[in-house]
């Protein structure tokens, strides 16, 4: 896709909730053309994306930031090379070098001890809960989809 | 004739400009691209270039860390991609090693992170020659270079003299480490053998020729735009403007032609833009290309002049293992990207044998690319943000490097290329040791507890053992020795097997200590360069 082709529908919806779920914040044109372009490079060249789990987690992911939360966590312990959680850190790259973007994902949480243990712990807990609703969801899926990772990395 | 421009063919070229000869240099000789918005911070990048993504993840994206479980924290971003790239034909296959090459002007320490440390005695105990012959040229090229260091607890293992010019400032994170050690000092060298000194770094803390101090921009991994950071590109300034020095880029040295009495008569190219076969002539050869590559020319010119396959053995590497840690003080300050982003910290482990020294450096985490860190983290995305930015200041890895000696089970050798296109592939076959695993676990576990004392939190199962081959030490296949063996070189570096080869590069060390080799690769050098015969 050539920067000035016009972004599909489908790949600009998924651009912005994977955006809205890593950084809090609207997508803009810039990001969203990177994206659009990058977005192939981020497949494996032998795809897994047939396999039912990958299209289920791709699926969820679209249904709003809690699914996707659950299907990147489980992605994350049972899938770690899947699809979804490629193009998410495709995104992240990207909007963590993107103006407007990168100030929030570069920056620290400033505070005192206290109250930023309070922060780091809740974000674990609801990481956690989101694992486990994700595994009562996916591993069915998984199972049923033959429960082998990924095959080998191979860059396009 | 030199061949290559890295750390040790640099210096050995000026060392030999000095004392009256005249030198050639062949080189590939891949090209820095020009430094991008020069006065610019890391931050400011990502906000004044037109286009940051690109710069910072190559048109291509090639710069997306994707997982992987054997990836270091930190990569080589695009910008560094030429210090990599090999030319086309240069072909190698390996086991249990990922050797890396480097063709660029100024070879791998266009991608180093500055690290110089002196050998001493007992490092060079099994060299055949002592630190006394070797004291006067790391001098030499302190000075050349600009080595940061101070007066620390490192110096038993790391000599310290005059040369050094002031360290940078430490940041925050590196401040309140140091500071907690001299509180703890004693308690962590008795019982842990843990002493921790500054990083001795060939960064400017001021200005040296053309060179600007350091700026403290936070880009330094991206390549530095005031060249605070040494690169031995530089040095080849200084040689190109020599009037008794002569430049060749642009050409790929295959193999050195040689008599029936092992006398080099001349040294075999492809030139690069038209892949014609140039062949150029000296009276002494120098091959300062790196282990393997130097390796493979001699290889190559065996094949070539006997149809034999020689095998080199004795290929040594640093294994390198990253420990990332938490020191719990800093987390709620404010992280400060526009810093040196590199090393201000190394540190020692002492072991009963002296050679089993374990060499380290600590990089407190400022400027980086979040996305390969944080999908480390076991936790889905967002949360990983969330607790990577809650834990940023307080975030640094130990990169932990271990000793290697030479086995006859880690060899090169060559073999005819499958193309039959009368050229050959290099092939790596890397032997561990079988005590390696024991070593290391010590190693880690001792770097562990020293951490621990410290009050830094060491989280389980974050600690990577990274590829073989990614520490670039590459060492030992043409090793000096006092008698011949193979194809070793006597203690000035001449060939006991070419009359008039130097062996100038890695490959000439009898031993890999953990200490990063270069330093040293650059004083060798500059000492064989001295007892070139005259006239």
């Amino acid at each position: 896709m050539s920067a000035d082709a016009p972004i599909p529908d489908d790949i600009a919806f998924e651009c912005r909730a994977f955006a809205r779920f890593l950084a809090n914040s609207e997508t803009t044109p810039y990001v969203m053309s990177h994206y659009a372009q990058l977005r192939p490079t981020a497949a494996l060249s032998a795809t897994t994306s047939a396999r039912i789990i990958e299209r289920g987690l791709l699926a969820a992911a679209r249904l709003g930031s809690l699914p996707l939360r659950m299907a990147d966590g489980y992605a994350r312990f049972f899938l770690p090379r899947a699809l979804l959680r490629r193009r998410l850190l495709l995104l992240l790259a990207i909007l963590e070098n993107s103006p407007g973007s990168e100030r929030h994902l570069n920056s620290s949480i400033e505070g005192s001890l206290p109250m930023v243990g309070v922060r780091v712990i809740a974000s674990g807990l609801a990481s956690t809960v989101c694992l486990l609703l994700g595994i009562v969801i996916f591993s069915p899926l998984h199972l049923f989809s033959g429960a082998a990772d990924a095959p080998p990395v191979h860059r396009h | 004739m030199v061949v290559g421009s890295g750390a040790s063919g640099v210096h050995f070229a000026l060392t030999a400009l000095e004392n009256g000869h005249d030198v050639t240099m062949l080189d590939v000789g891949n090209e820095r691209p020009s430094p991008v918005s020069p006065h610019a911070s890391f931050d400011q990048l990502k906000t004044e270039l037109p286009d940051p993504v690109s710069y910072f993840l190559g048109a291509h994206g090639e710069g997306v860390v994707y997982p992987s479980t054997s990836a270091s924290y930190y990569g080589h971003p695009p910008s560094k991609q030429y210090v990599f790239d090999v030319p086309s034909g240069f072909d190698v296959t390996s086991s249990a090693m990922t050797p890396r090459f480097s063709f660029a002007r100024g070879g791998f320490a266009e991608a180093w992170t500055g690290g110089a440390y002196a050998f001493n005695r007992d490092d060079l105990a099994p060299f055949p020659l002592s630190y006394d012959d070797m004291c006067r040229h790391y001098a030499i090229v302190s000075r050349r270079i600009g080595i940061g260091a101070t007066r620390d607890d490192l110096e038993p293992f790391i000599p310290f003299d005059e040369s050094y010019r002031p360290s940078l400032p430490l940041d925050p994170h590196s401040q309140w480490l140091w500071d907690r050690y001299h509180q703890r000092r004693d308690r962590l060298q008795q019982i842990h053998g843990f002493h921790l000194g500054r990083s001795r770094v060939a960064t400017l803390s001021h200005a040296l020729g053309d060179r600007k101090a350091c700026g403290q921009l936070g880009r330094c991994l991206w390549g530095c735009p005031n060249e605070a950071i040494y690169s031995p590109a530089h040095t080849l300034r200084e040689c190109i403007a020599h009037p008794r020095f002569r430049y060749v880029a642009g050409v790929l040295v295959r193999h050195f032609e040689y008599d029936d009495h092992g006398a080099v008569t001349g040294v075999v190219a492809r030139r690069m833009h038209d892949r014609e076969t140039v062949r150029f002539d000296g009276d002494v050869y120098a091959l300062a290309a790196g282990a393997l590559s130097s390796s493979k020319i001699v290889l190559d010119a065996i094949y070539r002049h006997s149809g034999t396959i020689a095998v080199l053995p004795g290929l040594m590497d640093n294994l390198q293992i990253h420990v990332p840690f938490l020191t719990p003080h800093m987390i709620g300050t404010a992280v400060q990207t526009a810093s040196y982003q590199f090393h201000h910290l190394a540190f020692g482990v002492t072991r009963p044998d002296p050679l089993d020294y374990v060499h380290g450096q600590i990089t407190s985490l400022k400027s980086a690319s979040v996305h390969p860190i944080v999908q480390s983290l076991p936790l889905d995305l967002r949360a990983a943000i969330g607790v990577f930015r809650a834990l940023r200041p307080g975030l640094a890895v130990a990169n932990v490097n271990l000793p290697d000696r030479r086995r006859q089970s880690s060899v090169l050798t060559v073999r005819p290329s499958a193309d039959g296109d009368d050229e050959t592939e290099l092939v790596v076959r890397y032997g561990e040791d079988p005590d390696e695993s024991a070593r290391m676990q010590s190693a880690v576990r001792s770097v562990k507890r020293a951490l621990s004392a410290l009050g830094c939190l060491v989280p389980p199962g974050m600690t990577r053992v990274l590829p073989r081959g990614t520490s670039v030490h590459y060492a030992g296949t043409m090793p000096m020795a006092s008698a011949r063996d193979g194809y070793s070189s006597d203690s000035n570096g001449l060939s006991h097997a070419f009359r008039n080869l130097y062996i100038v590069d890695g490959a000439n060390l009898p031993f890999l200590p953990s200490k990063n080799h270069t330093f040293t690769l650059m004083a060798n050098a500059s000492r064989i360069a001295e007892g070139l015969p005259r006239g």
